[in-house]
């Protein structure tokens, strides 16, 4: 790799960040590879390997870039700390989160669990509501029925009697069952959602910056 | 070295550097991987912090027909740098008390 695609990697990288935050970072390794340069005792190519792989770097200061907009808005809390800044500090958090390769496969089981449960829920309805049409059809039918042979019409008007009886029942009771399962999952996302929020922080400085240093040689054994 | 270097730890490093005088990205790195192996890219994100929480700022002079950025200690960095001086030697003396089997024990 030489100076330019290195270069070009790290852009490539920091793309998400704000432009400020990107030219600096560029400007910075520019800067160190005129310098060493003009040491003149490496190459383009002795320094790219020196740096490590820009994909590292550009975590790196990622992680700290979020670090520092979640400290900033503590910090200044609500006053200054505009909606964007929030947004995009969740928004880092989250990249910070789907990094993982564990939490991607996590995500996909619940996100396709949601939507199991969903298309469950929505198919019980649509059983429920059959049950309620049957049931009209019934009372419709032995009405009709009731001119040809009083017997089979009131046995089918039973029959719908029956079956609306059913159909209020278990509609009422899905309902307010729906209700509930919907409010128990909004609860527990919510205090998931607080208790990983320092978790995740953690994490993304673990696999931000301190990876770093044992890839990058403070952490060895003498 | 057997330890890993918490970036607190780094923060102080480069602000005592500061301390010394003005001086560019490039020499900072070489000066800390003097003391202690760092990477040559871990200064980047230690000096971008410094100077976003006004404890360092920057300013670029021509150098060879091209920029050269150098860092300056301001008074916020040199009241922080004392805070983890005083920080570093009691962190220092309670590990060492650990690792030297209680402080009455000789």
């Amino acid at each position: 790799m030489n100076r330019k695609e290195f270069i070009s990697a790290l852009e490539r990288e920091l793309r998400k960040l704000p432009a400020e935050e990107r030219e600096a970072a560029v400007e910075y390794f520019e800067e160190y590879f005129d310098e060493v340069l003009a040491a003149g005792n490496r190459t383009e190519e002795e320094i790219c390997k020196e740096l490590g792989n820009p994909k590292r770097i550009a975590a790196e200061i990622k992680a700290d870039y979020a670090a520092r907009i979640l400290e900033d808005d503590e910090k200044i809390g609500e006053t200054r700390a505009s909606r964007g800044q929030r947004v995009s500090a969740v928004w880092w958090v989250l990249l910070g989160i789907c990094a993982a390769p564990v939490s991607i496969v996590l995500a996909t089981v619940l996100f396709v669990l949601l939507i199991c449960l969903i298309v469950v829920v929505a198919a019980i309805y649509i059983a429920i509501a059959a049950v309620g049409v049957g049931a009209i059809a019934c009372v419709v039918f032995g009405l009709v029925a009731l001119f040809s042979s009083i017997s089979t019409g009131l046995m089918f008007i039973g029959f719908g009697v029956v079956l609306i009886a059913i159909f209020l029942g278990v509609g009422a009771a899905m309902i307010m069952g729906t209700k509930k399962l919907f409010r128990f999952i909004k609860r527990k996302a919510g205090e998931r959602r607080e208790k990983n929020k320092s978790k995740k922080l953690e994490r993304m400085y673990a696999e931000g910056r301190y990876e770093n240093f044992k890839k990058g040689g403070v952490d060895y054994e003498e | 070295m057997a330890f890993k270097i918490e970036s607190n730890l780094l923060d102080a490093c480069a602000l005592s550097i500061l301390k010394r005088g003005d001086t560019y990205g490039y020499e900072i790195t070489q000066e800390m991987q003097k003391a202690i192996s760092v990477s040559e890219s871990t200064l980047y994100p230690v000096l971008r912090r410094l100077q976003k929480e006004e404890l360092c700022r920057t300013y670029d002079m021509p150098f060879q027909g091209r920029n050269r950025r150098y860092y300056a200690i301001t008074e916020k960095g040199e009241e922080k740098l004392r805070f983890y001086k005083r920080e570093w030697s009691e962190y220092r003396s309670a590990i060492e008390t650990i690792l030297n089997g209680g402080s009455n024990n000789e």
